[in-house]
């Protein structure tokens, strides 16, 4: 039995009656209290969608691409990498699952909360929210996957979700290939998330041709000889429109300057509460950090925070200045930046604002395009030639004069409460006037 | 509360590979640097900040694919499409003034660097590609010889049997991996 789900983007999005099921459990239900572009709705008021709607557009994509993969290179995929029906109908399960839970683990404002998460301790790095969904799966939805009649005919594991979605580890073989679905420059999340946030702000940047883009994926081989997902050189132009559509969501929506204050306030906000909360608890490794994703106690106390908690403790006073800052609609206010491209030169006058301001005490602080989530680099969509025997593939930018063109954008920002504006502006002008003479 | 979070550390090492390697890699572009970054943060332990994941080409991150992009609009290093195929990195113009914004950690991993180019800079892309899947599939569970190559070429089934088990005799016979005794 089939049961659907009525999406703006994509019509309607197809489910059976297991991931109903997971989509039923609280753990899932969560992802609705979860906006997608935090409090992107300051600049663009239709940008309260959330992370519910993405991940069932997520796994309509994958699923959408790996159709259209599967029935074309049906004769490479069983000839050279040995599929049955059987076998590409399991990671045809697997990928759906893994899609559908891939944002499982986001903290409450998605990507504005991804600084607060613990340090691993056998890597050194911090967690990602990826590592968060992957603990979520293996703690609190084993059973919603493993226990269903439908997996009676795959055995598909929590673990093996869990892995795919990390990446982590070397249990799988040839199914990698359709990790490039799930994180990739020609992944499914992507191709969702661009298409959605253009909808709910109300923008017409982020704008791609899907339906192209789907009759001409393939299978291709890196320059190493690895399998990997590869657009057809006729569909050159619609490659380039999915970078151009992902450059456009970054400079006018992702990194948009009022945007990237709020993203810096409530992560501010979520440090005091957090802090707050933990303030009573005499085991915590880190201060003023998200539970670490290791045990499913900690899990079960990470899931308890959302975007209604976060409001909640926000309207209730307890979210300190940044709490306050976000209440009044006071935010900091940029005033200085440097090209989207900026020269050593102006990095280095970057730096020595900031560090006057430090000096004389200007509270604020400094915003860089390249450690924003959404950042843009020159991509490689891999570009093979219809033929099908022929499956190297170059890279997009070797073909499309458009796409070398474009550089990655490392704008830097400075912020000061608005009252400090002014003053901070004459100290930015004598210091630009030094550097000049 | 001003301070930059431009990852100066990561970019330093990236300019700082392309600068040492010039003259030992047959061809250093963006997928020998994906593999040499993933062997100097796991072998040479050199906290590089980086972390790969795996896919059917190997560990790859695509944190340091956006990186080298950046860095290269920075003029750290220069990219070209290479004569044979892929791409070339060579330093480029502004790589002085990049490294010197990261001088402190390369003189701290400076060693390092040095031996991960001695040991692994002069392979080309595939052969990196092979041993860093290896190593990959060795780091998280010691797996006898026979599984460990089965499962390498399960994902890459265009590698020989030959060319697998000499890859994992070498990178024993180096100490890069262990393997469990059945």
């Amino acid at each position: 039995m089939s049961f659907e789900i009525r999406d703006p983007i994509h019509g309607f999005v197809q489910i059976n009656e297991w991931e109903r099921q997971i989509i039923n459990d609280p753990v899932f239900q969560r992802l609705r209290r979860i906006k997608q572009l935090a409090w992107t709705d300051m600049v663009y008021p239709g940008a309260v969608h959330n992370r519910f709607e993405h991940s069932l557009g997520v796994m309509h994509v994958a699923t959408r691409i790996f159709d259209a993969i599967a029935t074309k290179e049906e004769r490479f995929l069983k000839s050279e990498l040995k599929y049955t029906n059987s076998g590409l109908d399991r990671d045809r399960v697997l990928l759906r699952l893994s899609c559908l839970l891939h944002d499982i683990g986001h903290s409450p404002f998605s990507h504005a909360g991804e600084g607060l998460m613990q340090t691993n301790p056998e890597t050194g790095k911090a967690y990602k929210h990826e590592h968060y969904s992957a603990a979520v799966v293996r703690f609190a939805l084993k059973e919603a996957i493993e226990d269903h009649p439908l997996n009676q005919n795959y055995g598909i594991t929590a673990e093996e979700v869990a892995q795919f979605i990390e990446g982590s580890k070397p249990r799988f073989g040839r199914v990698l290939l359709w990790r490039d679905l799930l994180s990739s420059q020609l992944d499914a999340d992507r191709a969702d998330y661009l298409l959605r946030d253009s909808l709910h702000c109300g923008v017409t940047y982020g704008h791609f041709d899907l339906n192209r883009l789907l009759v001409t994926m393939k299978i291709g081989l890196t320059e190493t000889g690895s399998s990997t997902l590869a657009i057809e050189d006729g569909g050159i132009h619609i490659a380039e429109a999915l970078i151009l559509a992902r450059y456009q969501m970054f400079t006018q929506v992702y990194f948009q300057h009022t945007r990237r204050a709020y993203d810096h306030h409530i992560a501010d906000a979520l440090k005091t509460l957090l802090a707050k909360e933990q303030a009573s608890s005499a085991d915590i490794h880190e201060k003023e950090k998200f539970p670490a994703p290791t045990s499913i106690d900690e899990i079960k106390r990470y899931l308890l925070w959302d975007d209604w908690k976060v409001l909640g403790m926000i309207s209730a006073g307890e979210g300190g200045e940044a709490g306050a800052i976000l209440k009044d609609r006071k935010h900091f206010r940029c005033v200085f930046k440097t090209r989207e491209n900026p020269t050593p030169l102006e990095i280095d006058l970057c730096d020595s604002i900031g560090s006057e301001f430090n000096r004389i005490g200007i509270r604020g602080f400094r915003d860089n395009a390249s450690s924003s989530w959404y950042k843009v680099g020159n991509e490689d969509i891999p570009i093979c030639n219809e033929r099908e025997e022929d499956r190297r593939s170059v890279p997009l930018s070797s073909l499309s004069s458009l796409v070398k063109g474009l550089s990655p954008v490392f704008q830097q920002r400075i912020y000061v409460p608005i009252e400090e504006r002014a003053r901070a502006q004459e100290i930015i002008n004598r210091i630009i006037k030094e550097v000049e003479a | 509360m001003f301070s930059s979070d431009i990852p100066w550390e990561k970019y330093g090492v990236i300019v700082e590979i392309a600068r040492r390697i010039q003259e030992v890699s047959p061809q250093f572009g963006k997928t020998v640097l994906q593999k040499l970054v993933y062997l100097l943060t796991t072998i040479y332990v050199v906290p590089t900040g980086y972390e790969h994941t795996l896919y059917t080409y190997g560990p790859f991150s695509a944190e340091l694919a956006s990186d080298v992009e950046t860095v290269s609009a920075m003029e750290g290093v220069h990219i070209t499409h290479g004569a044979k195929s892929g791409y070339e990195i060579n330093p480029g113009n502004n790589a002085d003034w990049v490294c010197s914004k990261s001088k402190e950690f390369i003189n701290v991993n400076s060693d390092k660097i040095d031996c991960m180019i001695r040991d692994f800079g002069f392979f080309s892309a595939k052969e990196l590609e092979l041993r860093s899947t290896l190593i990959f599939l060795t780091k998280s569970e010691k797996l006898p010889r026979e599984k460990l190559k089965h499962q390498l070429t399960d994902l890459k089934p265009y590698f020989t049997e030959e060319e697998v088990y000499s890859a994992i005799d070498e990178l024993i016979g180096n100490g890069f991996i262990k393997l469990l005794v059945v």
